[in-house]
């Protein structure tokens, strides 16, 4: 008798829950574990033009990616680009979360200019900096007095592109930190200013490791980003041969997939680029232990 | 007082530091504005501001020649209907990860979250090649479709929802209210903050889309979203970045108007008085 | 009408420690049964008051939200008015409850938060009107329909939370512990409006509670759990003057119930214990249950309550040196050494005499054998009990 009518309770939550997932677990299963299945197994077989596969091709298509004479540069851009956009966006937006900590008169006003950026699209942002850093009619190089070349030069394209990432991750970052910043406790705070600690003293043994958590968080996002970075170089780079100064691992996927339509050499690149995130998100993680302060 | 004074001044110098960074900051799209309204023989001389800003041609050009009116329209549509399909979906599986045990609870919901293990940029091609097969390329389905799973909305959501007791659910079922119910008429008037940051986040992260919205209408081109329609205003040969700074402007409107409206929400929010003390 | 019978009702919960540990690191599940209400038996009849009492976490609110259908019954059966109800949805029980942090709709008004309750039911506004109004009026709140929740007093809430269970008016009524958010004050005033509101509704009521002084003056009967199992179930009275444990005992009563190790022996005719030095011989009452001990001494625990202890300076049986002395205004708390016991007595104010209760001085004191209650020592259960009241 109870066991009975226990399922039939159950049965009716049961075919409630069912209904309630079911939409978001069929898309989740329809447009991202699905496609992720057969990025892999693009990855290990031939196929045609057509994104069809016509049999298993083992190791082939990556000893094909690998030692095309392009790969090596892509990867080496992507790297330094992540490389030096993380460290560099965390000590941005980390003196701006600083500077604005306390709420002063005109608080809200920089605080909106710092947070503008992230309301700005990627290819509204691309086409701003590709006309400002303009060699012939861009504002940079007249304001400066300056000849450089920018995106059009094959020596300080990499490096604008930089410039351009960085800027577009201003605007989330530092909100982010700075509301780990105002969420500490007001009585920490307090506690530092009885004891008579010095600011360099309170902000780098005390606000630091207290908002470390956001810090790593901010750390992981932005890394997962650079090694995706690929817009700036489809946008104002133009997928071509010639546009190799910056091609990275997935602006080269971009264009192997939908210029060249050679999907075993997208696959291949794809989820090299998404192994790589992942290593080095596992890395930190590993890491996070000694270095990241969570409160009790 | 001599405190006080030296606080005004040292408040003073930050503020004026700060002010100072954030023009540095949105300098570009400062150029980006006065830019719009340059001539095209004004804009080969890169001096800051325009000599009037009554010259409206550029973005009458970027409308009208650009077809941006029809994009900005198309982005609209794709933004809003996508966004409220992702809503619908998040709310649902959040109250069912909320008020619901079942077994299986913590597989479904790492299956979900597990989507955000995976960049979208990395399934690129084959959700081209999955979406044309269901015949979806150059339509507005085609464009939203891929991004209906929001993990990070759900766990947001779902977070909202845990705050609220669940004693507030059994008394509305015991009066006979069923889920929808108590989700339209109890849950969503209660997290009205959340939902609407998240609607505003999501409508601004769809609108400001753009290499999807690129290959799914790339053979079409009056189905392209604004963000693609703006970088198809200039070309290598033809340097008119007028023009295109107009249809920037354009574009940037609605993700400025609702970026202010969400920092404005995420100010508020909050329950109180449901509860004891 | 409106009965409510409980057969054996049961409830396990598998509970699962740390569900979910993070992204990275191992979930650790220990899964382990807890009977959470055992073998629950009970029959309640139509319009009566039931209170189950009991200390945190002794199953009184599982039973309560296994009525009200919130919960799976594991085992056993339950039925309203003779027809079984495990397989009902608690909407179609016909049962209205109060929460215990009154679960209102912070977003609603007064008048919502109750129509809200009976809108699916009545489909006429009207009707729906009338009756809000009606048990607002009952409440004292109708001056308070517009506002927001956020807006009462913790004192409204209450009668908020309690108008939109009556609104319905139902067969049953379910309270848990609704009276545990207020202060001292309200609680007094609002338990003795329950006692009147009682009387204006047609409903059985099963109301959960710590507080014994709820439990005592608004129960027909009491029902006393403790780990999931029914202790004892009687009037107030009852529980009180014939405990059947010695954990009901010593629940019940403020102070609580002097409670010393004895041993019981044969001596000639009857049974003897010694107290504090003093051979104490036992009633006939006793001698029954006793002499089926086979036992040369029996161990027991002797309680007596401390209202039944009376003091003096001289001439009681036995003596103890006061350790504190509490005035609680109209009554005096007497806390004594004893040969190394500590001995609680309590003494009216109006009963008080010329009696030196500072510390340290010696005070004698007496009670009356019948007045005490045997448990034993192992089992605590009163050896008296079901013998003389022939329960």
């Amino acid at each position: 008798m109870g066991n009975n009518v226990k399922s039939l309770k159950k049965r009716r939550d049961n075919r409630r829950v069912f209904l309630l997932l079911l939409p978001i677990t069929l898309f989740a299963i329809a447009f991202v574990y699905f496609p992720f299945i057969r990025t892999i197994i693009n990855a290990f077989s031939k196929v045609n033009s057509k994104g069809v596969v016509k049999g298993f091709a083992g190791l082939e298509n990556f000893i094909y990616t690998y030692s095309r004479k392009d790969f090596l540069p892509a990867l080496r851009h992507t790297l330094t680009i992540a490389l030096v956009n993380v460290p560099l966006t965390l000590v941005i937006t980390l003196s701006l979360a600083l500077l604005s900590e306390k709420k002063r008169k005109f608080s809200s006003v920089y605080e909106t200019m710092f947070t503008l950026p992230m309301s700005v699209s990627m290819s509204a942002s691309c086409m701003i900096f590709k006309s400002m850093f303009s060699p012939s009619v861009g504002f940079i190089n007249y304001f400066f007095s300056l000849k450089l070349g920018w995106f059009e030069s094959s020596d300080t394209a990499l490096f604008s592109c930089i410039i351009l990432t960085v800027w577009m991750g201003i605007g989330f970052d530092y909100l982010l930190m700075l509301s780990a910043l105002r969420g500490i406790p007001k009585s920490v705070m307090e506690a530092t200013k009885v004891d008579g600690i010095s600011l360099p003293r309170r902000i780098f043994f005390v606000e630091i490791p207290l908002i470390s958590p956001t810090i790593f968080y901010i750390f992981c996002t932005n890394l997962v980003l650079c090694m995706m970075t690929s817009a700036p170089m489809i946008i104002i780079m133009g997928v071509s041969a010639e546009s190799s100064a910056t091609n990275t691992l997935m602006s080269m996927m971009y264009q192997s997939g939908f210029s060249s339509s050679d999907y075993g050499l997208a696959a291949v690149l794809s989820l090299t680029a998404f192994v790589l995130t992942l290593l080095f998100t596992i890395l930190s993680f590993m890491t996070e232990r000694r270095r990241v302060h969570y409160e009790a | 007082m001599k405190r006080k004074k030296k606080d005004f001044l040292f408040d003073t110098l930050v503020t004026l530091i700060a002010s100072f960074l954030g023009i540095i900051i949105i300098f570009p799209l400062i150029y980006c504005f006065l830019s719009s309204f340059k001539t095209p023989s004004e804009f080969l001389n890169p001096k800051l501001l325009p000599s009037s800003f009554l010259y409206l041609d550029n973005f009458k050009n970027a409308l009208e020649r650009g077809n941006l009116l029809r994009y900005t329209l198309n982005s609209f549509i794709i933004a809003f209907i996508g966004t409220v399909v992702r809503m619908v979906l998040s709310i649902l599986a959040a109250y069912a990860f909320t008020f619901y045990d079942f077994k299986g609870k913590n597989f479904f919901f790492f299956l979900i979250l597990g989507t955000m293990m995976i960049p979208g940029d990395v399934l690129l091609v084959t959700n081209y090649l999955t979406v044309s097969k269901l015949h979806l390329l150059n339509t507005y389905l085609g464009v939203m479709i891929v991004s209906f799973v929001s993990a990070s909305q759900m766990f947001m959501l779902r977070q909202r929802f845990k705050t609220i007791p669940k004693d507030m659910r059994e008394a509305s079922s015991m009066d006979g209210y069923g889920d929808l119910w108590f989700i339209l008429k109890v849950l969503l008037p209660l997290s009205k903050p959340v939902v609407t940051t998240l609607f505003v986040q999501s409508f601004i992260n769809l609108w400001n889309a753009y290499l999807w919205p690129l290959i799914v209408t790339a053979s079409s081109p009056e189905m392209r979203t604004v963000m693609v329609g703006i970088t198809r205003l200039n070309s290598w040969e033809d340097e008119n970045y007028q023009l295109v700074m107009a249809g920037v402007c354009i574009s940037l409107i609605p993700s400025i108007i609702l970026f202010i409206i969400m920092r404005r929400n995420m100010k508020k929010g909050g329950l109180d008085g449901s509860l004891v003390g | 009408m409106a009965s409510i019978t409980l057969k054996n009702v049961t409830k396990v919960y598998t509970s699962s420690q740390s569900v979910g540990g993070g992204l990275f690191r191992k979930n650790k599940e220990k899964k382990k049964d807890v009977v959470a209400v055992k073998d629950f038996s009970m029959e309640i009849k139509d319009k009566e008051f039931v209170v189950l009492l009991g200390p945190s976490g002794c199953g009184k609110s599982t039973t309560l939200r296994m009525i009200a259908g919130l919960e799976e019954i594991d085992r056993g059966e339950l039925y309203i008015d003779d027809v079984l109800m495990n397989d009902t949805e608690s909407k179609d029980r016909d049962v209205a409850m109060v929460f215990q942090n009154y679960a209102l709709y912070p977003h609603m008004s007064v008048f919502d938060n109750m129509a809200f309750a009976i809108r699916k039911r009545i489909p006429d506004k009207k009707e729906v009107d009338r009756k809000v109004r009606e048990a607002a009026g009952i409440l004292g709140i109708s001056e308070y329909l517009d506002r927001k929740p956020r807006e009462l007093s913790g004192g409204q809430r209450q009668r908020v939370a309690i108008g939109r269970a009556i609104v319905r008016n139902p067969k049953v009524m379910l309270m848990d512990e609704p009276l545990s958010n207020l202060d001292a004050k309200l609680r007094n005033q609002m338990r003795s409006e329950l006692l009147k509101l009682r009387k204006r509704i047609d409903a059985t009521f099963v109301y959960v509670t710590h507080d014994q002084t709820e439990a005592m003056t608004l129960g027909d009967r009491v029902v006393v759990m403790k780990d999931g199992e029914v202790m004892q179930i009687g009037k107030p009275d009852e529980i009180y003057s014939n405990p059947a444990s010695l954990f009901v005992a010593t629940f019940i009563g403020n102070p609580q119930m002097n409670v010393i190790p004895v041993s019981a022996y044969r001596k000639s005719e009857g049974f003897y214990i010694n107290l504090f030095g003093k051979e104490l011989a036992l009633g006939v009452e006793y001698s029954s249950t006793l002499s089926k001990r086979n036992e040369s001494f029996i161990p027991l625990m002797l309680g007596i309550r401390p209202e039944y202890i009376t003091l003096d300076d001289g001439g009681g049986l036995f003596e103890g040196e006061v350790m504190i002395s509490e005035h609680t205004g109209n009554s005096i708390i007497v806390h004594m050494n004893v040969d190394g016991t500590e001995i609680v007595a309590l003494e009216e104010e109006r009963n008080r005499r010329e009696i030196n209760y500072t510390q340290d001085s010696i005070l004698h004191f007496s009670f009356s054998l019948s007045d005490v209650y045997l448990f034993d020592a192992v089992s605590g259960l009163n050896i008296t009990y079901g013998v003389g009241n022939g329960q």
